[in-house]
Order: C-alpha cells, then structure tokens, then sequence
C-alpha cells in the first residue's frame, strides 16, 4: 500500500516536472508549425505565383503610365530612327555606336504606325535623328511611346530572372524580396519605360549571367546553348558585355576551383567543349542580329581597335601584336565591330566627368560608387548591408561559390565600365543592378530569424517601395534621401541621371495652364531636341556671363537676368560654363518635374542680381534687343572683367 | 541552393504585414519633407494613393489582428 501511495506520488511530481512542460512546449511547436504553415502559404504555390504577377503587373503598370507623359529623351528618337531604318534597309551603318536590339524591337510596332523617315544623312546618327522630329513633329512622341511600350516586356524578363535567381539561391522569401526591389527601383523603372539600349542590356545581361551560373552548376549541352543564346542577345543590346566573352572563362576557372572535388579531366574537356559552344552560339546570334551582314572582316580594317588591342597587350602599333594580327579575320558583322571601333575612338578623347560640383577631367575612379551611393534608395543599400552582415556571419556555409560569382560579375562590370572611354554616367552601369538585388535578396534571411532582423528588413524594404514611389513618376531626376531628394540632385550628377529632356511634356502642360507666361525664355542643353516639336513656343534665354572672358559694355548689356518669363532646364545649372548659373540667384515660380525650373522675373529683380554679378542695370525704358541665341563674345579692346559666379 | 538555410524562427506573416503598413505611414511625411512637395498632379495622385492604401492597410490589418488574437484566446479557453 505504502510503496503504491509512493509511486502514485512519485508519478504526479513526474507528471508536473516533465509532462507539463513537454506538453507546453509541444503547444508552443504547433503554434510555431502554424505560423511557419501560414508563412508557407504565402510564400509557396498559388500564393508565390499571385505575388509575382501582382508585383509584374504593378510593375507594368508602372511603367506604361511612365512612358505615357514623359516626352522622347534625347536619345530615344535616334534609336527609334536607327530601328526603322535597320527594318526597312537590312542595313546597320546607322546609330552603330549602339547595337541594334533595342531599336529593332521598339521599331517593330511603330513600323506599321507607318512613321515618316528621311535616310538622307544617313550614317549621321544626330542628323537622322533632327530630320526623324521633323519629318514627324508632335507624332514622335507617339512613336516613341509606341516603341517604349514594346520594349516594357524585356524589363518584365530583367525581374522575373531576378526572382528566379534569388529564389534558387536563397528561398522563395528572397526570390519576392528581389523582385520587389527590381520592380520598384526608380533606375529601372526610369530606364524601362525608355527607348535605350540601357535596360536591354541590363535584362539580357542578367539573364545570360543567370543561365551561365546554371550551367556552372550542372552542366548540359542545353545549358550551354541557352547561356550562349542570351549572351548573343546581351552583346546585341550594348558594348559593355563584350566583357563576357572573357570573363565567362574565368569565371568558370575560378567556379571550378572553388570546388571541394577537382573534377576528371574528361569533365574538364566536356566543359571546355560546353564553353566552345556558347560563344559559337552567341556568335551566331550575334551575326543573326545583323543580318548576317558582312562578317569575318580583317582587324586591319579597323584602326581603333588595333590600337586598344595593341595598348592592352603593352606593343605599339607599328610592330607587335597589332601588325601581326592585321590580317585576322573576325568572326563578328562588320558594323558590329566598327561601333566598338567608334566607342574606343570616342574614348580616345579626353572624358570629363561631373561630380559633386566639380568637373573632373580623364574621368573619376569613384564616379560609380558614388552614383551609385546617391542614387540607389537607402533602403536597397540597408538590405545590401544586411546580406553582407548575413553573409560574414556564416562565413563557411554562406559564402559559397554562388557569391563569388556574383562578387566577380559586380567588380568586373564596374571596373570594365570605368576604365572604357565613354562618359561617365549611372546609366552605363546599370547591369550591375540586377546582380546587387541579387545580392541584396539574401537578407531576407532576416524575415525568419526573429523579430528584430525582420523588422529591419521589413522597414529597408517599405522605405525602398516608398521612396521610389515618392518620385514617381519622375524616377529619372530620383536621388536618395541621403542626397538631399530629387531636388538636390544637380548638386551631385547631371545629364542622364536627372535630366535627359524628359520634362517637356509637363511644361507644355503648364504653359497652357499658364497663357500669361509669355513670352517664354527657354535655356536648354540638348541641340537636337528643340522643343518647338512638342508644342512649346520660346525665344532663347539670355546666357551669363562665361567665366573668365571679357565683354564689351554693350555685350554686358546684353548679357544677365532680363524681366520676363523664363524656363530653365537643371542640366544648364551645372554647365561647365557656368553661363546660366546666374538663376540660382532666383527662386523659381513652379518646376516641370525636377528636370525643368520656371522663373518669372521682375525689373527689379533682374537689377538686383544685375548689380550683384557687375552687369549695368536695364532701365524700364530701355528698349531691350531681342532674345536670341548666345550672344557673341567679339574681342574688343573696350574689355570689362567678369566677376566670376559662385 | 549551394547552402543550407539557417534554423528558422517563424515570425507572424500577419504581424509583418501590419508592420510593414505602418511604416509607410511614417515614412510618409519624412520623406514628404524631404523631397518637398508633389511637382506634378501625377506624382500627387500616386502619393496620395499609395499613402491611403497604406493607411487603410493598416487600420484593416490591425483589426484583423486583434479580431484573431480574441478568436485565439477565446478557442484557448
């Protein structure tokens, strides 16, 4: 009886010491399976594909609604132009400074739109591209929307590789994080909604990269054609993945020795064979893209290149490699290799790139990290840094082979683009974006690693959306919050990073809210876009006075702030000459989107800042000469110095 | 896909979602302050836009979450 009672008592102590808290924490592990089931659902099956179309059709239409009122950028009716003719003639001597994808496809639509053309001036790409606006008028804004909507397909492929990517990586979580990144990011929705070779490159770059890592991974014969077939189409969207062709095979040497197993040399062999084919496939499509157009051309025909080829290797151009290689034939279209061939003569000018106020001449090393510093939103950088921290902290099983991949693709973009001869601007580094999502996908680790991790991803994330949002849709003037906003950003970069001519839309839109803003003074940087196509009538702002030349007293006269209405593109702020820097002396009355500042100037005004700058003061009776263009600087030996504008 | 995801602590998707809804609500007028007003009715109308949609998320989320925890505790009892 007694050794009963003792172990009933020993049963329910038993009972309350390791029952209880088992079932406890058997209730807290289904309440933990629950949650991790409902996260399941949202992330898996019906609930993943909904969040991606959701987040491609947001995206879309985010795009479509952009390309509707904005007005051609400078370069967009060229391209167009260059698509049109390419469809028409067969022929790719026009715009051959860019590869033709981009424009073939944008022209594809408009070709039955029935465009006006005038081949005329034909290789002039500029000229062409002055006679497209006037064979064509306000209707070019038409045909470029036409042409920028068939291109908004190619963005889509850019995101869902990136989600793909991601995805494969890093889990479903990732994959969505990665799209939402992409499909909010201002760079690419101001770039998707354009007729440039820009986000061509930049999706069917991503997309060859994509297919090459798969191919790393396993290695077929399809993954090879496919990986060569995407390279094909990157290298018809724009110069800067001619890098691949020597990249891939260094990458596959540096995958290869990350490996934990050395592979048989019969492996090795089949996948030297695998490479072999991606560039003969990429090469064909290459030739495909231009019609089969004269290929296997002699190097010697093309000076330039010689010459680069000769600088890389360390030979001069008389002897060495260059005379020996003369005679070589490529197995690229002729005016595919003649448009590097103008890029490295571009190049041999001398570049001047604008940063931070300052103009830097040969160009500046840090031109890229900084652009990018102020015009990713700070949000993308936080999820950027979370991945990194994610990524030191697991250093053996996160740093794989995949984020050596990535790494090397990000660096050797960047330094590629920096040491080429183009001009400096974040456009031309725009395929490195997509790797950086990429990258960047990783820390939506943080999501299920507790509260506080997930809380910060999920502020970087919202910020990210928001911001971006915040300027849309003048997401090519955005700058980060760190930058001071959009309105700050001529402070930091100018042309193409704020302002491409994509405004005048919204000024025409003004000027017919605004009948009294007559006549109108218009200051722009951009000759072959006149703004007369769009409907804006205008008479040329009066230039300032040019740093460190010498006028007469009647060319001061004619020089400064008049009264009257003026429109000032922000590009012409930061002009090197500084000839229109005098308007930050004004406040402006209204802006068309960040890109065009409007000013309505008063006598009294205009005499202030007069006095200010040392320009005599205009009196209400003279009768002033009319605006014209800039106004001729003859030298004279009646010479008045200039004081220099801040 | 080359490595093995880390132990995971689940958090609420609906926590999240209600989170996420609130902090667009605040960054709204820091950003707003920042980049200074709308230059376009276009870009007012998504502000405004995205910023009831926010709000209104919110709010429903909220709610919803206290409607589940009730639910919760009254099945618990």
């Amino acid at each position: 009886m007694r050794e009963e009672l003792l172990s009933g008592c020993i049963g329910a102590i038993g009972w309350q010491l390791v029952a209880i808290p088992l079932a406890r924490r058997s209730v807290v592990r289904a309440e933990g399976r629950a949650m991790r089931r409902a996260m399941a659902r949202l992330t898996t099956d019906n609930g993943e594909r909904f969040a991606v179309a959701g987040l491609l059709g947001i995206h879309t239409l985010l795009l479509a609604w952009g390309t509707v009122v904005h007005s051609p950028t400078v370069d967009e009716p060229m391209h167009l132009a260059a698509g049109i003719y390419h469809w028409q003639t067969g022929r790719f001597d026009l715009d051959r400074g860019n590869p033709p994808l981009a424009g073939l496809v944008a022209a594809a639509p408009v070709l039955a739109a029935g465009p006006e053309t005038d081949w005329r001036n034909v290789p002039d790409s500029f000229a062409v591209c002055v006679d497209f606006w006037e064979a064509n008028g306000f209707r070019t804004c038409q045909l470029v929307n036409l042409g920028r909507w068939a291109l908004v397909p190619i963005s889509l492929l850019g995101g869902y590789v990136c989600y793909r990517w991601a995805r494969e990586l890093y889990g479903v979580a990732s994959g969505l994080v990665a799209l939402t990144l992409w499909s909010f990011s201002p760079n690419i929705l101001a770039h998707g909604q354009l007729v440039t070779g820009d986000m061509a490159a930049t999706a069917m770059g991503v997309t060859a990269f994509y297919l090459f890592w798969r191919w790393l991974l396993q290695p077929t014969m399809r993954r090879a054609a496919l990986a060569g077939l995407f390279l094909g189409l990157a290298e018809l969207s724009k110069y800067v993945w001619v890098l691949l062709f020597a990249l891939w095979p260094v990458m596959w040497i540096a995958w290869r020795l990350a490996s934990r197993h050395s592979p048989e040399r019969l492996t090795i062999v089949r996948e030297m064979g695998h490479l072999v084919l991606v560039f003969a496939v990429s090469l064909y499509v290459i030739n495909l893209g231009y019609g089969f157009e004269r290929s296997m051309v002699p190097l010697e025909r093309f000076g330039d290149i010689r010459r680069v080829l000769a600088n890389l290797v360390g030979y001069d151009e008389e002897g060495g490699v260059a005379a020996c290689t003369a005679s070589v034939p490529l197995p690229f279209p002729e005016n595919y290799v003649g448009g590097i061939d103008e890029i490295a003569m571009v190049g041999g000018r001398p570049k001047v790139s604008y940063l931070r106020r300052q103009y830097f001449e040969g160009g500046c090393w840090y031109y890229y990290p900084y652009a990018m510093l102020v015009k990713l939103p700070l949000g993308t950088m936080a999820l950027l840094l979370c991945a990194g921290v994610f990524t030191l902290m697991m250093p053996l099983r996160g740093f794989g082979r995949s984020e050596l991949f990535l790494a090397i693709g990000i660096v050797a973009i960047l330094a590629f683009v920096t040491r080429s001869g183009a001009g400096q601007r974040l456009r031309y580094v725009l395929p490195v974006m997509p790797l950086l999502l990429v990258a960047a996908s990783k820390s939506a680790r943080g999501l299920t690693a507790g509260r506080v991790p997930a809380a910060f991803v999920v502020v970087a994330l919202c910020s990210t959306v928001l911001s971006s949002l915040w300027t849309y849709p003048h997401s090519l003037s955005y700058f980060n919050e760190l930058a001071g906003g959009p309105f700050q950003g001529h402070a930091h970069l100018r042309e193409s990073n704020i302002d491409w001519g994509q405004d005048f839309l919204y000024l025409q839109r003004w000027l017919r809210k605004h009948p009294e803003a007559t006549p109108l003074g218009l200051s722009w940087n951009h000759p072959i876009l006149d703004p007369k196509h769009l409907g804006i009538e205008y008479t040329e702002a009066p230039a300032g006075l040019l740093q460190g030349c010498r006028y007469t007293p009647a060319q001061l006269f004619e020089r400064g702030p008049r009264p009257g209405w003026y429109a000032v593109n922000v590009d012409r702020f930061r002009r090197r000459t500084g000839d229109m820097a005098y308007f930050f002396y004004f406040e402006p009355v209204a802006t068309a989107g960040y890109s065009i500042y409007i000013y309505h100037i008063s006598m009294e005004d205009a005499n202030q800042v007069r006095r200010q700058i040392g320009l005599p003061e205009l009196a209400a009776s003279d009768e002033l000469p009319p605006l014209r263009g800039e106004p001729r600087v003859c030298p004279s030996r009646q010479l008045s110095t200039v004081r220099g504008l801040p | 896909m080359n490595e093995v995801p880390p132990e995971a602590e689940p958090v609420d998707p609906w926590f999240l979602g209600e989170f996420s809804c609130w902090t667009m609500v605040v960054l709204a007028p820091i950003l707003t302050w920042i980049n200074g007003p709308s230059v376009s009715t276009d870009q007012f109308v998504v502000r405004t836009a995205v910023f009831c949609l926010a709000l209104s998320g919110a709010i429903g989320l909220r709610v919803a979450n206290v409607v589940r925890r009730r639910r919760q505790s009254k099945k618990g009892e």
